[in-house]
């Protein structure tokens, strides 16, 4: 089993720098210069999604994307501004976009930063601003958003997950990066009632990423899947992985019955949450829940039940943007 | 009537025949515009690459971050990975060949940790081949593909490793396979281009490299990382005589990382081989504050000594074998470079290096070496035994035939010498201040019809 958030694939040997010298390309010392490896483009590949209240203004939702794992280290901190960063709100239960909220960038400039774009569209209003990665601006008179690099609110003992659960509470991600959109907005622009939220990243209409709960994909999907959940929108998910993750969890959990009931709550892989509902996660994902031992403990059927890592290593500010300053 | 439909058709051909050649004159007008933009339309624009990098902290400031989380977490197998890879990439960067062997403890360590992990065993074989010990780098990396076959960084260490020891089907077989399940991957692209390159295939080398730089330039990439496809295009342009685009090729790498020491390097051999000699030395002696190799050395020295200042080009030399002698015990790595110095100036020395090597590996730039050094040390007919093994792929590579024909020369084959030597001077007429015009002065000195 490998519960993570998306930053551990970035960790991984996916990613590795495979050091490959160049000995034939010439009697030089061009010898040591690294044939780069195969590694996924950070700027489209979503660590986390959070969806919550308003702490400040319980009208509005407040919807965050993480991407860039490690960033300013693994990855970079730019946004890709050929890429579309979707947060996709199913307002009926179909699992289909109802309202799409779209973040676009441009390409960064000579200081560093890049303008961006925000418009939600659904049936339920339209709404357009613009702005800088950076700096916060106004979005739909009283919401707000920002993007740009923050301190990576995901907090979990990765070691003691690889060290076959041997925990022993270190946070691997304290002090590490992260870039993030957060997009701040009135909750009657989303729906009424429950909604469903997940994000995607894609290049010329193609999907790169996509992401609701954390782990999912990475914990519930054959490796040589991934990519096809990926690209699998939530509608058709419970038909082609259903079978598959309800096999998974009977296997971590040794319940078959049990397996069935969590598969069905996992599948599709949506962020459920009720609107003006104040509660954390399974109700959307706050930045301070400890989704690892909730997911552990749901998966295991309470075998496994904490990574020993309860919060982050800094303190939410709790006014917008929500996030930590940048490390 | 026949003579009028004579003058008739004629009259009709002449336009045709006009038309024909104005088509062929317009393609061929394309055709030499397209070798000479080498595709410069769609290709990235270094500032952009490098601007992408702006929020990166560079390199030492990483390890920095991992020595801490190490000290921190010491049983952290992931954070050891980590700082050895990151030492990984500073050898890259800066050329310090001490950090490979940093590397390599530090990923042993992470191993010993964790024995299955993937990443710790791809990073120590990383490592290993960064010291030229390919054999170890590819027993690690099928070690890994045993527990996961279809991990693309274990398949890719694999098929590096295989090249490298001149196993060259399989490492096609590898980048073939890799190419077909990421045809756009710049890092497989780049690969591919290197066995072409090999194997004969320059112009699709050079196309392949070209993609890879187009593919790079559409990623996030760390600036070494985007200015070695740059670095890559402009060595096979180099390679096939085409100066001016490498120039601006690495040009545009040294824009995205101005401190990419082989981009400086090539642009140094470049620069001779277009007759910028002045700004050449230049470039080599504010190279030479900043990583001191043998070769280098060999390069200034042969620019000093044709400008007349023979008691620099001396100072060069005798500079050249310090290093020389310290660094072949040392690291292994550097030997292939210590062979191409020190064979003009002691053969026996060179040779001892060249036999060593060809312990290691059977490529084809080992036996050109060993050729090579085997001729300078006066044993013409052993090292003719080794040229067959050096050609044996049709590597189009100037030095390569450059040895070649010089062996065949010296054993008395004309016809083979005069063959490789032309090849040589056809494909990169300038490759070496020194060596070019003496493979001008040999072609010149065989007997005409033998």
């Amino acid at each position: 089993m490998s519960i993570k958030h998306k930053a551990l694939t970035a960790l991984g040997a996916g990613s590795i720098i495979v050091a490959s010298s160049i000995a034939a390309m010439g009697a030089s010392a061009a010898d040591h210069l690294d044939a780069p490896g195969v590694k996924a483009d950070g700027r489209t590949d979503i660590n986390d999604v959070y969806t919550f209240q308003s702490p400040t203004n319980p009208d509005n939702t407040v919807l965050i994307m993480t991407v860039n794992p490690v960033a300013g280290v693994l990855s970079g901190t730019s946004f890709h501004p050929d890429a579309k960063y979707r947060f996709n709100i199913d307002d009926n239960g179909d699992a289909k976009a109802d309202t799409e909220i779209e973040v676009e960038f441009g390409k960064v400039n000579k200081d560093g930063r890049q303008e961006i774009e925000v418009e939600l569209e659904g049936n339920r209003g339209e709404v357009e601003a613009e702005g800088r990665v950076g700096t916060s601006f106004k979005f739909a008179r009283t919401g707000r958003v920002m993007a740009g690099t923050f301190d990576d609110p995901f907090f979990f003992d990765l070691d003691g997950f690889r060290n076959n659960f041997q925990f022993t509470g270190t946070n691997f991600f304290a002090g590490l990066n992260v870039t993030a959109i957060v997009v701040e907005v009135p909750s009657r622009l989303l729906g009424e009632g429950g909604i469903g939220v997940w994000a995607t990243t894609s290049l010329n209409g193609v999907t790169v990423d996509q992401m609701a709960r954390p782990a999912i994909n990475t914990a519930l999907i054959a490796a040589d899947r991934k990519d096809a959940f990926n690209s699998t929108p939530p509608s058709q998910q419970w038909a082609v992985f259903g079978a598959e993750v309800t096999a998974r969890i009977t296997a971590l959990s040794g319940d078959a019955a049990y397996a069935a009931t969590i598969a069905g709550v996992l599948i599709p892989d949506i962020l459920t949450f009720e609107l003006g509902n104040s509660s954390g996660f399974l109700n959307g994902r706050q930045l301070a829940d400890d989704v690892i031992d909730a997911e552990l403990n749901i998966l295991t059927k309470g075998a496994v039940t904490t990574d020993g890592v309860g919060a982050n290593d800094v303190a939410f500010p709790g006014v917008f943007p929500y996030l930590a300053a940048a490390n | 009537m026949a003579t009028k439909s004579a003058t008739s058709s004629v009259a009709r051909k002449v336009p045709v025949a006009l038309f024909i050649a104005a088509i062929a004159m317009l393609a061929q007008g394309l055709v030499a515009r397209a070798r000479h933009d080498d595709g410069r339309a769609g290709l990235p624009d270094p500032q952009e690459m490098a601007l992408l990098s702006l929020g990166r902290i560079g390199t030492p400031n990483v390890i920095k971050l991992w020595e801490e989380r190490v000290q921190a977490v010491p049983g952290s197998a992931t954070f050891r990975t980590q700082l050895a890879s990151s030492n990984l990439a500073l050898a890259g960067e800066t050329g310090d060949l001490s950090l490979y062997e940093k590397a390599e403890d530090i990923a042993r360590s992470a191993v010993e940790i964790d024995p299955a992990n993937e990443s710790a065993n791809l990073t120590l074989a990383s490592a290993l081949s960064g010291q030229h010990d390919f054999g170890s780098a590819l027993e690690l990396a099928d070690g890994v593909l045993a527990r996961t076959p279809k991990s693309v960084g274990a398949r890719i260490a694999a098929g590096d490793a295989h090249l490298e020891l001149g196993e060259y089907d399989a490492a096609t077989k590898v980048y073939t396979e890799l190419g077909q399940e990421l045809p756009r991957a710049p890092s497989i692209l780049s690969r591919r281009a290197r066995i072409a390159a090999l194997t004969g295939g320059l112009d699709q080398a050079v196309e392949l490299a070209r993609q890879a730089l187009i593919g790079a330039g559409a990623d996030d990439l760390n600036t070494f990382t985007g200015a070695f496809y740059w670095f890559q295009l402009a060595n096979y342009q180099y390679q096939t005589g085409r100066y001016d685009d490498a120039a601006a090729m690495l040009r545009s790498a040294l824009q995205v990382e101005p401190d990419h020491i082989g981009s400086t390097e090539l642009l140094g051999k470049v620069l001779v081989a277009q007759g910028h000699l002045d700004e050449a030395t230049q470039l080599y002696e504010d190279l030479l504050q900043r990583t001191n190799a043998a070769d280098l050395r060999g390069d200034l020295a042969k620019l000093y000594a044709y400008a007349g200042r023979s008691d620099d080009a001396q100072r060069q030399i005798e500079l050249g074998f310090e290093i020389a002698r310290t660094q072949a015990a040392k690291y292994p790595a550097e030997r292939r470079h210590l062979i191409g110095f020190l064979a003009d100036e002691d053969p026996a020395f060179a040779l001892q290096l060249a036999r060593d090597d060809l312990e290691l590996r059977t490529d084809v730039q080992t036996y050109g070496w060993l050729a090579w050094s085997l001729l300078q040390a006066g044993e013409a007919d052993e090292a003719v035994t080794y040229v067959d093994e050096a050609l044996r792929l049709g590597t189009q590579d100037a030095w390569l035939l450059y040895q070649a024909g010089s062996v065949y020369a010296a054993v008395g084959d004309v016809d083979q010498a005069r063959t490789q030597l032309s090849a040589a001077l056809d494909l990169n007429p300038e490759f070496d201040l020194v060596h070019a015009q003496r493979a001008r002065d040999l072609l010149a000195s065989l007997p005409m019809g033998a």
